[in-house]
């Protein structure tokens, strides 16, 4: 394995809202290193997006504000820079893909304006040439007739050709970091497995890392080299991504991959679903001790009182549990 | 199968698209094209297909949510789309739904008590307050609520408690067929589980009947007793959800199985990959619908002649040239 590309330490973000201080990303701790996949994992408001945003500073600020921790790309951290300094990291070094292809672009410009005023603006290149390489983009990630549609509106795409011209986008200045919030999560299957693969040949044109960020275990483990798994703002797993299917170390992760209908095997035989009871913890004011502990099977205790950091068990397999 | 407790035959669906001067009749959206299927007592029928394939303008039309332009649907011998309005209240006592977005489908301003007996109180099935409240209690209590969640308002409740409670005001008025129109979708995976568990739990101790309907393949597998896949508006293949598991004859069926993630990295698999999109449902591809992406297809057949749905195997039914 390289060395890390970015590593984030500790990064907490927290959100004033009008109930109190909501602490969506409460010490996560995330490295990536080049070429890599790493596949973040984990239900709504267990803090995967804010933690992806936070790396680009997208967290509007207030109400969010990144309150310790560092956010190291390249050994630098990117956590005091300015909003200039950063203009020079998003696009070039890290770009993102968002879940929303329908929100996500600009309604009254066409996405050929749309993605050169990307190249231009981080690349310097004249208009003529930002075009050009516009269309070059559009063909890369398999959009039809490109000459033609670089001139047409984001509504004259389907959901699945939107995210192609997303992609299209945050690729146009060769990131050495693509960051895929939920990339296929609006998207039909037959889409979702056009847009993985799209994704994957891409990695391997550009070299660069990927950080998958998705709720669905599936895609996780058909895309992901690593896992990362969250729960309520903090990173419960992380390991090898065939580790943490065949013997995955916290219950939390354990009961995610056992809830899930599985397609292959289930034909066979049909079992009942073991869910995980309860619900997702209130962030304004997290349980003290380990936030699954109100739903785990197995606490004791000390589960209860104190934050059980993430350790290693294994090599390369870390886990927050005291068990 | 018995005497199937519901049989839908031919029901079609057409959208308008009306502009210009007057708001003529342009063209027309041809969601629901054709179906046919019968679902017995005690079973559950998944419906599943890609977003725009029709499956909800069939599951809402079997209720009469969606008037249907022709066909007709058949609930115990009954042709539900020649009802009259009275009659077609009586009947929502045997014929339910719960929808999707535990959000949007419960009134914000009602409470979880009256939501939950709105039904009863409009069919006359509770006579006093305090059958009221008892049967309220006891509907919460079945879906694993509280009774004292009674008083609240839905927005104090999580994702997958909403769900509860739409199930809970299903089942009030103690029907016999639960239209669940992607019921868990909106839900995050662990509480997805839950849902499903009870669901099952419910079918089981009251004998219900359901329509499962939604785009995720593996949930639908596990509830479900028979699938019918749905593209364009047709149901391409129908079958027994082992069957159509294991052995898929149609190359839709095939692409939309194979395009479902695994959750094992070791699971490696042939994957077809469709090439293209939906056609524009406006003017949908004449012949087999599916011809365009189809990676099987032999033309002129295909693009001339629609294929019918045919009985292959013992209830396994599929509408395609060269595997039926």
């Amino acid at each position: 394995m390289g060395e890390p590309l970015l590593e984030i330490r500790g990064l907490k973000t927290h959100f004033a809202t009008d109930d109190g201080m909501v602490h969506a990303v409460d010490g996560v701790d995330l490295t990536v290193h080049a070429g890599e996949t790493v596949g973040v994992v984990g239900e709504s408001g267990c803090g995967k997006t804010v933690t992806a945003l936070s790396v680009l500073k997208l967290i509007a600020m207030p109400p969010g504000r990144i309150v310790e921790g560092q956010i190291l790309w390249h050994g630098r951290d990117l956590v005091p820079l300015g909003p200039e300094a950063m203009d020079g990291v998003r696009a070039k070094e890290i770009a993102i893909v968002f879940q929303e292809p329908m929100t996500s672009l600009n309604p009254v410009y066409t996405v050929g304006e749309q993605i050169a005023e990307t190249i231009r603006r981080h690349e310097g290149l004249s208009r003529r040439a930002a075009l050009g390489n516009t269309v070059d983009m559009l063909r890369l990630v398999q959009i039809p007739n490109p000459e033609r549609r670089v001139h047409d509106y984001p509504h004259q795409f389907s959901g699945g050709m939107r995210q192609r011209v997303m992609i299209a986008m945050a690729l146009s200045c060769s990131p050495k970091l693509l960051i895929a919030d939920e990339p296929t999560t609006a998207l039909d299957v037959t889409i979702q497995a056009q847009i993985l693969e799209l994704i994957q040949d891409m990695k391997a044109r550009f070299g660069m890392a990927v950080m998958l960020i998705t709720h669905a275990m599936g895609v996780v483990a058909e895309t992901a080299q690593r896992v990362v798994v969250m729960y309520a703002g903090r990173v419960v797993e992380e390991a090898p991504v065939e580790q943490l299917f065949r013997q995955p170390r916290h219950p939390y992760t354990a009961g995610l991959i056992r809830s899930i209908p599985r397609i292959d095997t289930a034909a066979a035989r049909k079992t009942r679903l073991e869910a995980i009871g309860g619900t997702v913890p209130s962030l304004l004011d997290p349980p003290a001790g380990c936030r699954f502990a109100p739903r785990c099977r197995f606490a004791m205790a000390t589960c209860r009182q104190a934050v059980p950091p993430l350790r290693e068990v294994e090599a390369g397999h870390k886990v927050a549990c005291v068990l | 199968m018995a005497e199937p407790l519901l049989r839908v035959k031919d029901l079609v669906k057409y959208y308008p698209v009306r502009g210009g001067l007057f708001r003529r009749e342009l063209d027309r959206v041809h969601a629901v094209d054709h179906v046919s299927f019968e679902v017995g007592a005690g079973e559950t029928l998944g419906l599943v297909g890609e977003s725009g394939c029709g499956k909800s303008t069939t599951g809402r039309c079997i209720l009469r949510l969606i008037e249907p332009t022709s066909g007709e649907v058949w609930f115990k011998g009954t042709n539900v789309t020649r009802l009259d309005p009275g009659a077609l209240r009586s009947l929502c006592r045997d014929m339910q739904i719960i929808f999707q977005d535990p959000f949007a489908s419960l009134n914000p301003r009602m409470t979880v008590g009256s939501i939950i007996g709105e039904a009863l109180t409009i069919h006359g099935l509770a006579k006093t307050r305090q059958q009221f409240e008892a049967r309220v209690v006891q509907l919460l209590e079945t879906v694993g609520l509280d009774a004292d969640h009674m008083r609240r308002y839905p927005h104090e409740f999580s994702g997958g408690q909403r769900q509860r409670i739409g199930i809970a005001r299903a089942l009030a008025v103690e029907p016999r067929l639960i239209v669940c129109d992607e019921p868990v979708s909106a839900l995050d995976v662990s509480i997805q589980a839950q849902v499903i568990n009870l669901l099952e739990d419910l079918q089981q101790k009251l004998g219900l009947t359901y329509i499962f309907i939604a785009h995720d393949l593996s949930v639908v597998e596990h509830v479900s007793t028979r699938v019918a896949v749905m593209y364009m508006g047709r149901i391409v293949e129908m079958a027994s959800a082992r069957d159509l598991y294991a052995s898929p004859l149609h190359p839709y069926t095939e692409a939309l199985l194979s395009a479902v993630p695994i959750p094992d990295p070791k699971a490696k698999r042939r994957r077809v990959i469709l090439k293209g999109e939906l056609p524009n449902p406006i003017r949908p591809p004449g012949g087999c619908r599916f011809h365009t992406r189809c990676p099987i297809r032999e033309l002129p057949l295909c693009s001339h002649e629609a294929p019918q749905l045919k009985e292959v195997g013992s209830g396994h039914w599929v509408a395609c040239h060269l595997r039926g």
